[in-house]
């Protein structure tokens, strides 16, 4: 949808509502959501060149894994690549350093903007809401969880909306194919627990209503890569946001 | 300006740059429309298991009473814990007062509430010239709300004052109850002349009587004061201020 100069769009999803984009002279003027009411965090890339930087906002900094390093590929965007080395079932990208950050019942909605790397053979990846680190395994044992999975191991060949309750692993195939250096934007929308939406590049996805996290457990973000074969893969990081009531 | 819809847009001053969106649940911001505004300062209980309180566009602020975590019920909020003599206080404050003009087209927000009984407090929530704390009726300049058991409020009262010492009091007609979230805004535009307050985003009262001279300083105080010898607790999720 192109947007003209001074014209104003209102969205009407109910899993954006109330977000309101205004575009004028000076281009895209700002965001709106329920910022007033809401509280806001973040993990940015910063924006320069070279810099990989985090900008961590209202919410500790991450724990980085892997090796990162500037990356603005052709076409556009600006993230941290994320290395793993060529040692197999090595980790890298993004980690909350406790995974206390959040709990469904504290209704937040989170946004994730991450790019795959130039091969993405061999590797498992967890994108979401997790209660301790998924990555050794494409259904980890005792977790609860809310997000995205892409495992060559199972193997998926789309991106797979995941949730766990400690037991039992629900996964529903969101159809949109993992390609490699692309860009994914994912929302977690857990202002309902009983019915997590995802949404992917703007538009609302699926729900998962079964097998959800605990409503009061205590949940961290991960957004990182596994290699599952000697060689090294990568995650690009550029900015996770959360929204909280 | 009253009466406004649920998801209504109003542009109450453009040329100025501003325009508002109210929604369902509450007031939805202010879109900046020129870049030469300032940020949004804030300060805000950071995600997670800590204390910690991340603050931008504000100096770091004044706190008293005991820090700790409030996740029940699905809050995510700092407690402010006071002592148990009476006078002592829990909240935050600007240290210097002097985080913005009436003459500085603003808005103020701040999300609180509390739980255990309503006696024996006195609450202070705006914007104010100097130490409001041990008065429900303190000379300064200021535009904040009051809940108080001493003047027996029921409701949040919306206080303005040029430093007399004798405010225009207005019933926000809304009343306060325990364990619940209140989303306290002031909202200020040159042009009308008006300070308009809100709760959980629609307008519950507006006054442009006894406002604050237009260039004196004030900060953001959202304090608790004891009135008898008892432990309170008083729950912040965050405070934003937008200034022009």
């Amino acid at each position: 949808m192109t947007i003209a100069d001074e014209q104003l769009r209102l969205y009407s999803s109910p899993w954006i509502q109330g977000v309101a984009e205004s575009i004028g002279d000076d281009g895209y003027l700002g965001l709106v959501a329920k910022w007033f009411s809401y509280k806001q965090a973040a993990w940015l890339k910063l924006v320069e060149g070279g810099n990989t930087g985090i900008l961590s906002f209202a919410l500790p900094a991450p724990t980085e894994a892997g090796t990162p390093s500037s990356a603005r590929p052709a076409g556009g965007g600006d993230y941290i690549d994320y290395d793993t080395g060529a040692v197999i079932n090595t980790d890298a990208g993004w980690f909350s350093t406790a995974y206390t950050l959040l709990q469904p019942r504290e209704n937040p909605v989170i946004h994730f903007r991450i790019r795959t790397g130039t091969d993405i053979t061999n590797i498992r990846c967890w994108v979401g809401l997790f209660s301790a680190t998924p990555m050794g395994s494409d259904d980890p044992a005792g977790l609860h969880l809310a997000g995205l999975r892409f495992s060559t191991g199972v193997p998926d060949s789309n991106w797979m909306f995941c949730t766990k309750d400690g037991t039992n692993l629900g996964t529903t195939d969101t159809l949109i194919a993992v390609a490699a250096d692309t860009e994914y934007h994912f929302m977690l929308d857990i202002s309902d627990p009983a019915a997590i939406r995802l949404g992917i590049a703007g538009e609302y996805i699926t729900h998962r209503a079964t097998n959800l996290p605990s409503t009061s457990g205590n949940l961290g973000i991960v957004s990182a890569v596994r290699n599952l074969a000697a060689s090294a893969r990568s995650i690009r990081e550029a900015q996770i946001k959360i929204f909280l009531p | 300006m009253s009466g406004l819809n649920a998801d209504q847009l109003r542009l109450p001053n453009v040329a100025a740059g501003g325009l508002v969106a109210r929604g369902d649940e509450n007031y939805l911001g202010i879109i900046d429309a020129f870049t030469d505004r300032k940020p949004m300062g804030m300060w805000m209980k950071e995600l997670g298991a800590g204390v910690g309180i991340h603050y931008r566009g504000l100096p770091v602020p004044t706190t008293v009473g005991t820090l700790s975590v409030n996740r029940a019920a699905g809050m995510h909020w700092l407690r402010f814990t006071s002592g148990a003599l009476a006078n002592d206080l829990a909240g935050w404050s600007d240290p210097n007062y002097d985080h913005v003009r009436l003459d500085e087209k603003f808005v103020f927000v701040t999300k609180c509430g509390w739980t255990g009984a309503l006696t024996a407090r006195r609450v202070w929530v705006g914007l104010f010239s100097g130490n409001p704390m041990l008065s429900d009726t303190p000379a300064v300049h200021m535009v904040g709300f009051r809940f108080s058991s001493t003047a027996s409020d029921t409701n949040w009262r919306c206080i303005t004052d040029s430093g007399t010492g004798t405010p225009t009091n207005l019933d926000s007609t809304v009343a306060v109850a325990v364990d619940t979230a209140y989303t306290l805004a002031i909202e200020f535009y040159a042009g009308t002349g008006a300070v308009n307050f809100l709760i959980n985003g629609e307008v519950v009262a507006s006054t442009s009587a006894k406002l604050p001279t237009s260039n004196q300083n004030l900060g953001v105080v959202a304090q608790l004061l004891t009135t008898t010898a008892a432990a309170l607790t008083f729950d912040i999720s965050h405070t934003y201020l937008l200034a022009i």
